[in-house]
């Protein structure tokens, strides 16, 4: 892609005019007006100021609302540019919830191909980031009356255990990976 | 990843050098002058942004273009 590589060579003003050319084809492509921002910061010679960046980023927000990359950029354009740390971090909190259910989602979806592929260590090895992952996703939605103790106590092939109680939007999809594995359930 | 003799001025771009975290007066100091009193106890406050804008934002938003376009 041309605009990585004038990015790469630190032409910041080719890759710009790149990507503004990208953008007038396509105007709704949130990715696009991520790079338009990034690329204006870098500029050595400015045809725009920061108050530009920043609105391309909320459209870019606006534009892709299931997406983390432009929460987390217009967050770290709020901490370093603006020092807005109080800002920032309620982007960088939706931002991170955002991107963990992403990858979530893949490794899940990782960890069914390795089960019916049989191999077993690289579907474990899913199987641990998963939990390590929703474990933060249904800590937060765990309420005093839910705090009964875990579901399922998975043993994992080192010989660790781990205590997890099956809630929130991946319960049944971990469930069923763990049906593979479970050693023992408590009701 | 700036060296501790580069000079502020000559890392940060001329649009981020319109940031209110950019300090002219701290422009001409070398990024050691910069990062020891932003991280002292209490930090220089205007060192402290300076460092956040040359270091945080300049070299991420320059290692994009080697990482997450190719």
């Amino acid at each position: 892609m041309t605009v990585s590589r004038l990015w790469r060579e630190k032409d910041s003003d080719k890759a710009l005019a790149e990507v503004e050319s990208l953008r007038k084809t396509w105007p709704g492509n949130a990715h696009l007006h991520i790079l338009w921002a990034s690329l204006v910061q870098l500029q050595e010679n400015p045809q725009h100021d920061l108050d530009e960046a920043k609105r391309a980023l909320q459209q870019a927000v606006e534009l892709d609302k299931g997406s983390a990359a432009a929460v987390l950029e217009l967050g770290h354009f709020l901490d370093t540019v603006e020092d807005d740390p109080r800002a920032a971090s309620k982007l960088y909190a939706e931002g991170v919830s955002t991107a963990r259910h992403l990858l979530i989602d893949g490794l899940i979806g990782q960890a069914k191909v390795f089960r019916q592929l049989d191999q077993r260590e690289e579907f474990l090895r899913c199987l641990l980031e998963i939990l390590h992952l929703a474990r933060f996703e249904m800590g937060t939605k765990r309420t005093k009356a839910d705090d009964s103790g875990p579901d399922i106590i998975f043993e994992s092939p080192t010989g660790h255990f781990h205590a997890i109680q099956l809630k929130g939007p991946y319960a049944e999809q971990i469930q069923d990976l763990l049906s593979a594995v479970v050693t023992r359930c408590s009701a | 990843m700036a060296q501790d003799d580069d000079i502020a001025d000559d890392v940060i771009p001329a649009t981020l050098k319109r940031s209110q975290s950019y300090h002219a007066d701290y422009g001409r100091k070398t990024y050691k002058q910069i990062k020891d009193p932003a991280a002292a106890n209490p930090p220089d406050r205007k060192a402290r942004q300076m460092k956040k804008n040359l270091i945080e934002q300049t070299e991420r938003l320059q290692n994009k273009g080697k990482g997450r376009l190719s």
